[in-house]
């Protein structure tokens, strides 16, 4: 099930808050709550809910044999426990793409909604309990619940069990972070529906264009669709858990606003940077020892959680060259740029790195930066048709995805206009039912980030 | 309790591992061109009588977009009071195989419809159809020669 199909935002998650919240305790509260999430789960594949049990049960006897055993075999519990959870995402995920470097025939399955995600969350958990931040989960209910919960499971973000463990004994649904709640997965549902399904049918339509142009729309209009899609997911994510009495931390942050590479990834998926950062990139070493090794590693690993195949290794390590060119050489010229300049600098280096990101092959990668750079083509006729039908969409789009709407957001309420929050919700309500209007004329898709 | 916890995680463990099993026994991905899964499971038949349609016709007659698949190729008889099409797909990934399916299932009941009573042979033939989905190919059939092409379909994988 997905969060912009009719059945989910008028069925499922006005049944599941309404049983959730006639439940007296946080101990049914959770329950319903868990119930629904294997239900969400199992929505389109219930044999994978298997899976996610599996992952549940594995992980919390882990946790509980962490806290008996000490030394030695307190490690290896845990390592084994690491590896267990490697092994069924490499085996899910990573299994077609190796038997295909050697040639071999792939297997035929699908591959399981929100894997990389609950196994990060998994993992986020066993580190916490191994490194003594949080005592191991005693309620099966409350762990099953940190891993399956539906508002995160198929793209995140991947809330960190430190952060979510005392919410788990008590997640008021208080009306105030309700509204919040609502009027994020709104903004969300505004985001994928109008903008990101736009851009994506832009994308589609440029594909075979081979003019410069065409390259650099077709370039643009997948940077602007995946940023709409996964923040539009993200805060409908966190929109959806604050319903529930949840506080889940922002997963976006403004990323195309960045004034180097970076600041992007202080700002892009934060959860997952944190997740790399707090996991691989400190236990490693950090900026310590063996720094560029440590780096490289995090960015090869960074692209490869996207995916299996090269052109998502070729993206991350594309990150990684570019931290250390920044940390190394470039820093002490971006800083005495304005801030337009260092602005634009990031947008670029973005934008090539989302071709090396949308493309099926490295070649194909290669073939999208000859179009964008042909000076014997500059323009031709449907390059020129798309981008004339479509200025307003782009205009819109990059005023969003900058920080001129929430600053008008915010100085509107600081102020205190008469009528504001009337005129507030208003747009919101008629933003929604827009939406709405296009998820039932079929333009929808689904989420880019189910496929990681 | 220790004991305890060790022998629930090998529980989990063989379970795990008989889950595997099931998901890694299915048909494996075939790593044939689509045009030489093509050619061999037409040839030596003829099926001349069926021409090849474009994109158009395939959004048209069961509303699928050609582009979002991997390959496709449909072939159709240009009598209209003939049922007999055949059609080759090869999938980007295995979730597109139920929407191949539901469409050409439609299609096959529309078609049924729109014979019934009156072309007995056709409703037979339509009976008889065949739709095969093995991992990233799969084939829809409606011709006499169905189980022939089938069987060809099947090899070339």
């Amino acid at each position: 099930m997905v969060f912009n199909s009719l059945i989910f935002i008028f069925c499922f998650l006005p049944i599941t808050w309404i049983l959730t919240r006639i439940v007296p305790t946080t101990f049914l509260k959770n329950l319903v709550l868990f119930i629904f999430s294997l239900l969400f789960y199992s929505w389109n594949d219930p044999f994978y809910v298997l899976l996610l049990l599996i992952s549940i049960a594995w992980n919390y006897l882990t946790g509980l044999e962490l806290e008996k055993e000490t030394g030695k075999t307190r490690k290896i519990v845990f390592w084994s426990a690491i590896a267990f959870n490697l092994f069924i995402l490499g085996a899910f995920k990573y299994t077609n793409f190796l038997l295909g470097i050697f040639g071999l025939e792939g297997f035929d399955f699908a591959l399981p909604v929100g894997l990389s995600f609950f196994t990060f969350s998994a993992i986020s958990y066993l580190a916490d309990v191994y490194k003594n931040d949080v005592p191991a989960q005693k309620n099966p209910l409350s762990l099953g619940l940190y891993i399956a919960f539906f508002g995160k499971i198929s793209s995140g973000p991947i809330a960190f069990y430190r952060d979510m463990e005392p919410q788990f004994q008590n997640h008021p649904m208080n009306f105030t972070l309700f509204c919040e709640g609502l009027i994020l997965f709104t903004k969300g549902l505004i985001k994928k529906a109008l903008f990101a399904d736009s851009f994506a049918l832009v994308f589609s339509s440029l594909a075979t264009n081979t003019s410069m142009a065409g390259a650099w729309l077709y370039a643009l209009s997948y940077m602007m669709q995946i940023y709409f899609d996964f923040s539009g997911y993200s805060d409908m994510a966190i929109g959806v858990s604050n319903m529930f009495g949840f506080k889940l931390k922002i997963n976006f942050d403004h990323p195309y606003s960045a004034k180097s590479i970076q600041d992007f990834w202080r700002r892009w998926h934060i959860s997952l940077s944190t997740w790399f950062r707090d996991y691989v990139y400190i236990p490693l070493g950090g900026n310590r020892h063996d720094y560029v090794r440590n780096i490289l590693i995090v960015w090869f690993l960074t692209g490869l959680w996207h995916g299996a195949n090269w052109t998502f290794i070729l993206w991350g390590l594309y990150y990684g060259g570019l931290i250390l060119l920044e940390k190394f050489v470039l820093s002490a010229y971006l800083d005495k740029l304005p801030m337009a300049i260092r602005r634009i600098y990031t947008f670029v280096l973005v934008l090539f790195g989302w071709v090396f990101f949308f493309s099926d092959s490295i070649l194909s990668a290669f073939g999208t930066f000859g179009h964008m750079f042909n000076f014997m083509n500059i323009c031709d006729s449907q390059a020129l048709f798309v981008l004339v039908g479509h200025i307003p969409l782009f205009v819109l789009g990059f005023l969003l995805t900058g920080e001129l709407f929430d600053k008008v957001e915010q100085f509107c309420f600081q102020k205190g206009f008469r009528y504001d929050k009337i005129v507030y919700t208003s747009l919101y309500l008629i933003g929604f039912l827009i939406s709405v209007a296009f998820v039932v004329g079929s333009t929808y898709q689904s989420f880019l980030y189910f496929a990681f | 309790m220790r004991i305890g916890l060790r022998v629930s995680k090998a529980v989990i463990l063989i379970v795990l591992i008989v889950l595997m099993a099931v998901v890694f026994s299915g048909p494996k991905e075939s790593r044939e061109t689509f045009e030489t899964v093509l050619s061999k499971t037409q040839e030596g038949l003829d099926l001349s009588s069926m021409p090849g349609q474009d994109n158009q016709k395939i959004r048209e007659i069961f509303g699928l977009d050609p582009e979002s698949f991997s390959a496709i190729a449909y072939f159709k008889i240009d009598d209209v009071m003939q049922a007999n099409e055949y059609m080759l797909v090869q999938f980007n990934d295995k979730s597109q195989s139920k929407a191949f399916e539901d469409a050409v299932q439609k299609r096959i009941d529309e078609q049924i419809n729109l014979y019934e009573g009156y072309a007995p042979d056709e409703v037979q033939l339509l009976d008889d159809a065949i739709i095969d989905v093995q991992a990233n190919y799969a084939l829809y059939v409606v011709d006499d020669q169905a189980a022939q092409i089938h069987e060809q379909f099947l090899s070339s994988l």
